[in-house]
């Protein structure tokens, strides 16, 4: 699952996002700098794979919105993601200081 | 552990062959009961002497903690139709309905730049879309395969998250 994720750097920015809890689209493009038919294709993506899971918000009016939260395989492949970049983290690193920064941009982290 | 009632359709509108819709709830159900959730379907229980199916579905519905609603494209959903309808009068009463999770196939609705539309031209996704308006999950499967794996993820795991 982490070797398709880190193919897939724009996966990886959603579920950094949905960290901190459940967003809404407009949110989700926001934090991932995303055209909207990329995200559109990475969320589905990510839902077949279990990546994420939208949840309509309850409404009582004509239009529903979904938000989508980070599910439970979602979140195992951030921590995994983010215990490879606290091994290779650092002046050393052995996957290179710019695949590390790449790798650190990515997840967010500081 | 879960209590998981499984529900959809029975039969597709027009012949066509691979797995009945009712084979389908059933291995869904297989998939719960294999990770040690309680998991049923309607067809599956016995009706109580002069017990109405509305009835039966409501006792049914009591003692779950989850629904999964099978949506494939071009079943007869009738009878999915009126156990929506006895969803939605139970939330309109005020009463808690179990978590609803509603896996379907991608002919018959899609989520849009965060909105959830309805693509069947038959109209007969209104009554979810009713439901929807209340809260749901809705996981989106093109193949059989794909739907498979959601809910094994589900059954594995995913589930607990909401129990």
């Amino acid at each position: 699952m982490i070797v398709t994720l880190i193919q897939h750097p724009h996966q990886i920015a959603v579920l950094s996002a949905l960290d901190d809890g459940p967003l809404r689209f407009a949110a989700l493009k926001a934090a991932t700098g995303l055209e909207s038919s990329q995200l559109n294709r990475c969320l589905k993506a990510m839902t077949k794979a279990m990546l994420v899971i939208p949840h309509t918000i309850p409404t009582e009016g004509v239009r529903i919105f979904v938000e989508y939260r980070l599910g439970k395989r979602g979140a195992a492949a951030l921590r995994q993601l983010e215990a490879v970049h606290g091994l290779v983290h650092g002046d050393h690193s052995p996957i290179g200081r710019s695949s590390d920064r790449e790798l650190e941009a990515l997840l967010g982290s500081t | 552990m879960a209590n998981v009632f499984v529900l959809g359709p029975s039969h597709w509108a027009t012949p066509r062959t691979g797995q009945k819709p009712i084979s389908v709830r059933r291995q869904i159900v297989d998939t719960f009961r294999a990770n040690g959730h309680d998991a049923f379907i309607m067809e599956d229980h016995e009706t109580h002497p002069g017990e109405s199916l509305t009835a039966k579905f409501l006792r049914l519905l009591e003692k779950a903690t989850h629904v999964v609603l099978y949506w494939p494209a071009g079943a007869v959903m009738e009878t999915s139709h009126a156990e929506l309808v006895a969803l939605r009068f139970e939330l309109e009463k005020g009463k808690s309905i179990p978590d609803v999770i509603v896996p379907h196939h991608e002919n018959v609705a899609e989520i849009r730049n965060g909105e959830f539309l309805s693509i069947e031209e038959s109209g007969q996704i209104a009554y979810l879309m009713d439901l929807a308006r209340y809260g749901v999950t809705i996981l989106s499967w093109s193949r059989g395969s794909e739907l498979r794996e959601m809910v094994n993820v589900l059954a594995e795991g995913e589930l607990a998250s909401d129990t």
